[in-house]
């Protein structure tokens, strides 16, 4: 929607989700159960002419993937024991334009647009007679994946500090390697903690309310957008404000400001 | 308006109290900076008053309305900027980071769309629209954080400690920002900070030690209060040092001249 169309995007960045998912899921499908030359140069061309969509070049593809194609390899050299050399290269090779081809799709789709197509998707499964929202479990599926990459980034962290302070895992016995592990599980534990803690706080500071969302809502009579123009202005804030103040049927909270001054 | 009245908090029963007998009335386009060492309960106070935690006792009002029952942040009334811009981002876009404060509050489409456009422009950001927040230098995620809030027009601004992990160009591009923003809203500003350097040219200064207010008045007196400060643990910037010692010498003139250009560049 509205913010897609600011700054620069590719035909690919334009693209609904849900078409992207069909194709990765159709691609991969093929890919996988298909163990053919002729499939393996169909989905090179496939993965070319999405990064022509895209803008972008396969090189980068391939150096933002790198670091799982040794997992791939050795995938494709224990096939290559059981089915010959030939096998193994053509394995090999679907399954890195396999991980290509779904880079390239996620990477195109923003987190926002994968966020509204879940509550889409969610939605059509009755998820509030259990007294949950889809809104909900979207966003939550939005901070999982921001805690892989925290993850991961606080183990480099972890790791650079003990470094620094001459620790070497090698010269450790199996059960002081279990200890260490054990140590910074509970360390990472606590630092998730406090992130869920801190984003909790900054969705509420960024007025996020638990359940549906103000745009699904708005489809339901009786429920309105705030109408353009009709925003808040700080200059004109008075100690009274509140009298006038809109209470929204959904939500319970007061909208107080805007509409008031008008 | 805001308005603190007696207000106290502590975590749980069994914890002491962070703040104790507060009462503040800060005026509608007031900017205020509040300081206070480490556990002085400043990011305390300031989600109490953005609603997000609740006083243990006295009351905080924000233009006439309880925080208990109608928390400020829900009406994009208040807005807090958190330290760590890090924390702040939920979009892998600059832009759908921005919106997603003004989309929460049920602005329409065209509203939202037109309010990070021009946000984004404001913070000088708009190149870098679709570029991810997490991708981009400190300075400018802080940028974008604080983008994200002023989206959301609030009409009352905290910032909690926004530049101590800034860079000195970045701490200026961050200061000017939310000077302009002032001038063009007319909102209020809480600063929050450690730095000695960004009292200069506050219409306000609070000064917070052991939850409690140790000083609230002008940023040139609570400078004169050296006994003060140092029983905070605060210094006196080492440019006001340096002007005492040129007046101790008798070169009150140079001392005048150092002092005013000091201000002249640090004032907000």
């Amino acid at each position: 929607m509205v913010i897609r169309s600011l700054g620069r995007v590719s035909p690919l960045e334009r693209m609904p989700p849900g078409i992207k998912l069909t194709l990765s899921l159709v691609v991969g499908c093929g890919l996988v159960a298909i163990s053919d030359i002729r499939i393996a140069v169909l989905g090179s061309a496939l993965a070319l002419f999405l990064h022509f969509l895209a803008g972008k070049s396969p090189w980068r593809t391939a150096r933002e993937t790198w670091h799982l194609l040794p997992f791939l390899a050795f995938l494709a050299m224990v096939t290559g024991l059981f089915h010959g050399i030939v096998e193994s290269v053509i394995f090999f090779w679907r399954f890195t334009l396999l991980l290509w081809i779904t880079h390239l799709l996620a990477s195109s789709t923003s987190s926002a647009e994968t966020m509204r197509f879940m509550e889409k998707v969610l939605g059509i499964l009755p998820l509030g007679r259990l007294g949950w929202s889809s809104r909900d479990l979207a966003i939550l599926f939005l901070m999982a994946v921001r805690f892989f990459f925290f993850f991961r980034k606080e183990i480099a962290l972890l790791r650079k500090a003990q470094k620094a302070r001459a620790f070497n895992i090698k010269g450790l016995s199996i059960e002081q390697r279990f200890r260490y592990l054990l140590s910074m599980g509970i360390a990472l534990l606590d630092s998730a903690a406090r992130l869920s803690h801190r984003v909790t706080l900054v969705l509420r500071a960024k007025a996020y309310s638990p359940g549906p969302s103000p745009y699904h809502l708005a489809r339901k009579p009786g429920y309105e957008l705030r109408p353009k123009g009709a925003y808040h202005n700080p200059q004109h804030e008075t100690d009274s404000e509140g009298q006038g103040a809109q209470k929204n049927p959904l939500h319970g909270h007061v909208w107080g400001d805007s509409l008031d001054h008008e | 308006m805001i308005s603190l009245r007696n207000v106290s908090f502590r975590y749980s029963e069994d914890d002491p109290w962070v703040l104790q007998d507060i009462s503040l009335e800060i005026p509608q386009g007031q900017l205020s900076v509040i300081i206070g060492p480490n556990g002085s309960g400043k990011s305390t106070l300031a989600e109490l008053i953005t609603g997000l935690l609740e006083p243990s006792s006295g009351n905080i009002l924000v233009g006439g309305l309880d925080t208990r029952e109608h928390p400020p942040h829900m009406r994009g009334r208040v807005g807090l900027v958190f330290q760590n811009p890090e924390h702040q981002f939920f979009h892998t876009t600059v832009a759908e980071d921005v919106a997603f404060g003004p989309q929460n509050l049920g602005l329409s489409p065209e509203e939202v769309e037109e309010r990070t456009e021009r946000v984004l422009r404001e913070v000088g950001l708009w190149d870098l629209a679709q570029e991810n927040p997490m991708n981009l230098s400190w300075g400018q995620k802080q940028l974008v954080a604080i983008a994200g809030i002023l989206a959301m027009e609030p009409a009352c601004l905290i910032l909690d400690e926004p530049t101590s992990m800034l860079d000195p160009p970045s701490k200026k591009a961050v200061r000017s920002l939310i000077r302009r923003f002032r001038d063009r809203t007319g909102c209020t500003v809480l600063w929050i900070t450690q730095d000695m350097e960004e009292l200069v040219g506050a219409q306000r200064v609070i000064v917070l030690n052991r939850g409690r207010i140790a000083f609230d008045g002008g940023w040139k007196e609570l400078l004169g209060l050296e006994s003060l400060l140092q029983g905070m643990g605060f210094q006196r910037p080492t440019a006001l040092e340096l002007v005492s010692f040129l007046e101790k010498r008798g070169l009150v003139e140079e001392a005048h001249l150092l002092l005013f250009r000091w201000e002249e560049l640090l004032s907000w």
